[in-house]
């Protein structure tokens, strides 16, 4: 279809799309239902790793992973039920965009995304999809560390039914096996509108390991490196320093052991 | 009313031992509303229509060079459309103030003012024509905020001075009472707009009957304004047109305002020109920029105090942005200003508010009308003078609240005690004092809890603004079910229900064998708007002055059958009997009968009335309200020090209800009011810039959410009856609106430290304020 | 045009639909359920909420042919004059309905709840309650509904 159809840009999934046809934002003059599509529902749980399909819903997600606090906070933080039954993983991670939690999540979970383009499949880390202008991409697959073998938590900031996060954050803090620490940290706004990994702060944790300092300054480093937007629900400044406050909670609850 | 009515009267008022007043009763329309039945205007159409939609501006100030329709008119579903030059009767359609036309003629003055309809038989056919008429617009400076409207030289909005409202009180001399103060304060309140947003939106569906009477069905809370507006706007005689009130889906004050004049214009306009059924419906986007708004207010307060906390003098400057057309600001200036020093008696005010225009989207009749705004100043500016003398926020109100006896701010004597019993029951109920005083003294990280109280007084119900008068028609059928019908209008409030249990009350008949009409302006009198929770006090008059026209009609019959006399008798659980012996009965059922066949007519049009009010519009000065209802609203929160986020953990509201007619209905009332005013304090707002509206949409503007309500209501109803509603009855359908901002701010306050004086307390607010101090 | 079957309350209806026709208006327009309310078309209120196979799903973000054959329940289908829900019978008896516009979705939402949890939490059901707006702040009557009948069990 795609080499049938060169010029046709690939909408995200079906709860974007019709709201954006309400709108008039888009008007397309074909919609195509891949929603049939069998292969792209799979939600295939291995040992260590995870694959799911583009068209895998978020309840699936939130039902299979329900002892993950990270998973349970996504369930717990939602925006509704009744949305969380329609929309996708392939339409959120195509959304690249700081109102989807499952990026935020799973960009700690070491996920990789599968896309096919018609250059062909491309397989590639998804921080580095989020920031890549990749157009005429159908998300395919996205595949990551299985929830329930990893320690990651997830907080949000947010408001009213939509639940758009003002701010979000998910961090991750387990054993390397020698001694060592494997941290990841993740916000949804790490630049404009776009969810990412904060490095410098991950780093902090694993030269250091989560001791009180470390931690204070991992926060710290949240705040200064990232660079959300301003909009009508909160301004930058607050994003930075709710972004540090959360990832400073996170840590040290992952840290402690503070989960359900 | 004669003397044996009045009568019968006081001996229902007098006695508590109320058949069904008072009692828990399902609401009339709730069996409609669990099995969804078909009742709303977009439920009843049928055929095939035409869809009315309003092309609208896309400049918030701008003249109209000329408007250009002609590629809309090329696809041929598009049926037609309408400037302002095919509007055959008067181009207006401002709800009291003509001063807003139906569709624009020479400028726009709002972002989204209405400027031609396009008609046709496919309804996305329509919204594309939309689109492809072309407005040519000259843009004007944006005249964003009063103080811009103010300046000397502004933009004029209107071919008038901005400024079209100067309230005034003046009461004593504020400058001596500043002299004999100890404590001089001055701080600067604001609150912002907000949409009161029913959810269901505005619809109209138009049709001509088959004895060609022009009618109209939509969502709406004054029939007879949507009536008497749309026949002027149609230029068609009265008898001509008809205006049906379908189930509405809330009120909130945006469906008592202009909104529904034009959707139901818009309608009968094609209809009248077509000769067909025509449907226009807004879309949610439409209806929250053209919908009117809160208010927003800037209100600075000059207060003096003595050192043990009495008031002095207060001197206020309240500032009200209308927007581009009045609606009823120059209304809800005046109920601001007369409360703005709140439920407390000063002996020395100089107020001033004024109504401003400016190109922002129109400010209207919104749940509270002024007074929610007026309390979060007045209630703020008592908290911050008590925190100055280091008195608690209880001791200083303890001072200065009305009693019976004192004078308010335009010297009415009050003669009601119910403002203490609530202030003392709020207090009791929290253990305010003691608590306020612990979480004065917390060192807890990062969550801080606080409790905060607000005090309110509420003149009932239209008071100054306009004639408040009711009617409700009944009628007792053949078989003794009663039938009653009423342009008063049921939205949520319940208050109709309260209507039905006073008639059942007076027949002494259940109230399920009652069946309501609906409002329909064939079939009844104008019956007044439904706003200013006026329903149950003075429709409730209306509606118990016709049962008890019928009930005289059917004891004298009654007495005739028994042998007895006609005041003696008493209407009880379907019987009619003498006092004292209920076995010496006739059955209603047999009462009724019996007065069909004497040919009696059963059916009555109960009128009210309330007596008018006096005020000197130079000072202030006079008793602008016949009665007042009371109240005392404490909220716990708690607050995350370091994120900013507020939540309402408890509320314990006290409201002065008169007489409770139907508490199961009060308690709804309660909460919603609750919860409502819990979004208007912490998390909407309707924002502009220059003049656009950036959220006309759910997803930003935020409205509460279940996980957003309170832990625990506390509804608490005190009765201390009133001279004006139905056996005492006192406005309530707003009231509990009004005071949760207040409350709120003064528990964040309590929690914080900081007083944070503009709504809403959004996470990024609160923090600022947190870390500023 | 398409050729569709839903199981609507029950029964089995064969409707004709366009590729891009949403849910909510073939339930109200074409099978003539108009207890789906809508409220805003974009997911952001809830009013037009009905179960799928017993999932609360957004009518108005959904294309109705997508679901050729499915269940679907509306208000309509939870109860009769004659015959109320519990849940139905409740929700009067507590006040629940003011307005009334959000009460089918409110209704279908908490049946939801109730059919996979006979006990929810307050949490619960305020983290369900949450895909549906009620203007009118019904919240805790929802909630007082949903004590009334999980008392009566």
């Amino acid at each position: 279809m795609m080499h049938t159809h060169p010029e046709a840009p690939i909408i995200a999934g079906g709860v974007y799309t019709i709201a954006s046809m309400i709108e008039k934002k888009i008007r397309p003059h074909h919609l195509i239902d891949i929603s049939k599509i069998r292969e792209l529902k799979q939600l295939e749980i291995g040992p260590e790793i995870v694959r799911a399909g583009a068209l895998a819903s978020h309840t699936a997600l939130m039902e299979t992973f329900a002892v993950s606090p990270a998973f349970s906070a996504f369930s717990q933080r939602y925006t509704s039920p009744s949305i969380a039954n329609i929309a996708t993983v392939g339409g959120s991670m195509a959304l690249k965009s700081s109102t989807e939690d499952l990026i935020t999540i799973l960009l700690v979970h070491d996920a990789f995304i599968r896309v096919r383009t018609t250059e062909g499949l491309s397989e590639l880390p998804l921080d580095q999809y989020l920031n890549m202008d990749i157009r005429h991409a159908l998300v395919e697959e996205v595949r990551f560390l299985n929830p329930t073998t990893v320690s990651a938590m997830f907080e949000k900031i947010a408001l009213g039914i939509s639940y758009i996060p003002l701010i979000s954050a998910a961090a991750r803090l387990d054993r390397d096996g020698r001694g060592g620490w494997i941290c990841r940290i993740a916000t949804s706004h790490q630049r404009g509108e776009i969810p990412g990994r904060i490095h410098e702060a991950e780093t902090i944790i694993q030269q250091q390991g989560p001791g009180d300092e470390a931690i204070n300054n991992a926060a710290k480093a949240v705040e200064s490196t990232i660079d959300p937007v301003s909009d009508l629900m909160a301004p930058s400044w607050y994003r930075k320093r709710v972004a540090a406050v959360l990832v400073k909670r996170l840590l040290l609850k992952l840290r402690d052991g503070e989960w359900p | 009313m004669n003397e044996e009515i009045a009568r019968r009267l006081g001996e229902i008022e007098e006695t508590r031992d109320f058949f069904v007043v008072g009692k828990k009763v399902a609401r009339v329309d709730a069996l409609d509303a669990v099995l969804g039945r078909p009742v709303y205007t977009a439920d009843l159409i049928t055929g095939r229509p035409l869809y009315v939609r309003a092309v609208r501006s896309t400049y918030p100030h701008a003249l109209i060079k000329s408007i250009d329709f002609s590629k809309a008119l090329e696809t041929p579903s598009i049926k037609a459309v309408y400037t302002h030059r095919d509007i055959p009767g008067v181009n207006d359609a401002g709800s009291l103030i003509p001063d807003r036309p139906l569709l624009a003629y020479d400028k726009v003055r709002h972002i989204g003012e209405a400027l031609a309809l396009v008609v046709g038989e496919d309804l996305e056919r329509v919204e594309e024509a939309v689109d492809q008429v072309a407005v040519d617009y000259d843009p004007l400076p944006v005249v964003s905020s009063p103080g811009e409207a103010m300046r000397p030289g502004a933009p004029r909005v209107q071919d008038r001075d901005n400024v079209v409202t100067h309230f005034k009180i003046r009461k004593g001399d504020v400058e001596k009472g500043f002299k004999q103060s100890h404590l001089v304060l001055e701080r600067t309140y604001r609150t912002q707009h907000i949409d009161g947003l029913p959810l269901e939106i505005e619809v109209a569906y138009a049709f001509w009957s088959h004895d060609s009477i022009l009618t109209c069905i939509s969502t709406m809370q004054n029939p007879f304004d949507v009536y008497n507006k749309v026949a002027q706007i149609l230029g068609i005689p009265k008898e001509k047109l008809r205006i049906i009130q379908a189930a509405t889906g809330g009120g909130f004050g945006p469906k008592s305002d202009e909104t529904p004049i034009d959707v139901s214009a818009y309608a009968c306009l094609a209809t009248l020109k077509t000769g067909r059924p025509a449907v226009s419906a807004f879309t949610r986007e439409e209806a929250m920029t053209v919908q009117c708004k809160r208010h927003p207010f800037e209100i600075t307060h000059r207060v003096g105090v003595t050192r043990d906390g009495r008031l002095m003098a207060w001197k206020s400057t309240l500032i009200e942005d209308t927007g581009a057309y009045v609606s009823k600001g120059h209304l809800v200036i005046g109920r601001a200003t007369f409360h703005c020093t709140g439920p407390y008696e000063v002996p020395n005010i100089w107020a001033d508010g004024y109504c401003v225009l400016t190109n922002n989207t129109m400010a209207g009749s919104t749940r509270g009308f002024g007074a929610p705004q007026s309390h979060f100043a007045a209630e703020m500016m008592m908290d911050e003078l008590a925190a100055e003398l280091g008195l608690s926020p209880a001791e200083i109100r303890r001072r200065n609240v009305l009693r019976v006896g004192s004078l308010t701010a335009t010297s009415q004597k009050v003669d009601d005690p119910g403002l203490e019993i609530c202030f003392q029951k709020a207090l009791e109920l929290t253990d305010f004092e003691r608590r306020y005083g612990e979480l004065k003294a917390q060192s807890g990280w990062p969550i801080r809890r606080g409790i905060g109280l607000a005090l309110l007084y509420h003149g009932n119900t239209l008071g100054p603004e306009g004639d408040d008068f009711a009617t409700v028609t009944t009628r007792v059928e053949r078989d003794g079910s009663i039938t009653v019908q009423t342009g008063l209008t049921e939205f949520g409030t319940g208050a109709i229900t309260s209507l039905i249990l006073v008639t059942a009350e007076t027949f002494g008949i259940s109230p399920s064998r009652i069946r309501l009409e609906r409002p329909d302006t064939l079939a009844i009198p104008n019956s007044g708007p439904t706003v200013a929770s006026r329903t149950t006090a003075i429709g409730g008059r209306a509606a118990l002055d016709a049962a008890l026209k019928i009930r005289q009609v059917i004891a004298n019959v009654a007495s005739e059958i028994l042998g007895c006399r006609a005041e003696d008798l008493t209407f009880h659980q379907s019987k009619i009997y003498p006092k004292g012996q209920p076995s010496k009965y006739v059955s209603w059922e047999e009462a009724v009968a019996e007065c069909y066949r004497l040919g009696l007519d059963l059916k009555a049009t109960g009128y009210y009335i309330a007596p008018p009010t006096k005020w000197d519009p130079e000072t202030g000065q006079g008793s602008p309200y016949n009665q007042y209802t009371y109240g005392a609203l404490v909220t716990e929160v708690e607050v995350d020090m370091e994120t900013g986020v507020v939540r309402v953990d408890r509320m314990t509201a006290v409201y002065d209800v008169g007489r409770a007619i139907n508490p199961l209905g009060l308690v709804s009332t309660y909460e919603s009011g609750s919860i409502m005013g819990l979004g208007y304090a912490l998390l909407e707002h309707i924002i502009h810039e220059n003049g656009r509206l950036l959220n006309p949409n759910l997803h930003t503007y935020i409205i509460p959410t279940s996980v957003d309500a309170p832990s625990r209501i506390e509804s608490i109803m005190v009765e201390s009856p009133g001279p004006m509603g139905v056996f005492g009855a006192k406005a309530m359908g707003e009231i509990p609106v009004v005071l949760p901002a207040a409350s709120i701010a003064n528990a964040v306050a309590n929690a914080t430290g900081v007083f944070i004086r503009q709504l809403p307390l959004r996470p990024d607010r609160v923090l600022t304020a947190i870390s500023q101090s | 045009m398409k050729q569709i079957r839903l199981n609507v309350n029950g029964s089995s209806y064969e409707v004709e639909v366009n590729d891009n026709e949403r849910l909510v208006d073939v339930l109200r327009d074409k099978l003539g359920f108009k207890g789906v309310k809508e409220g805003c078309g974009v997911g952001d209120c809830g009013l037009c909420i009905v179960l799928v196979n017993g999932r609360p799903v957004n009518s108005c973000l959904v294309l109705a042919a997508r679901l050729d054959g499915e269940d679907i329940l509306t208000v309509e289908g939870l109860g009769s004059a004659e015959n109320l829900h519990p849940l139905q019978r409740s929700y009067i008896e507590v006040g629940a309905s003011q307005c009334g516009y959000c009460i089918p979705a409110a209704l279908l939402v908490t049946h939801s709840l109730l059919s996979k949890n006979k006990r929810p939490s307050a949490d619960e059901m305020r983290r369900h309650m949450r895909s549906v707006l009620c203007r009118c702040g019904s919240y805790l009557r929802f909630e007082e509904a949903v004590k009334v009948v999980v008392g009566d069990e």
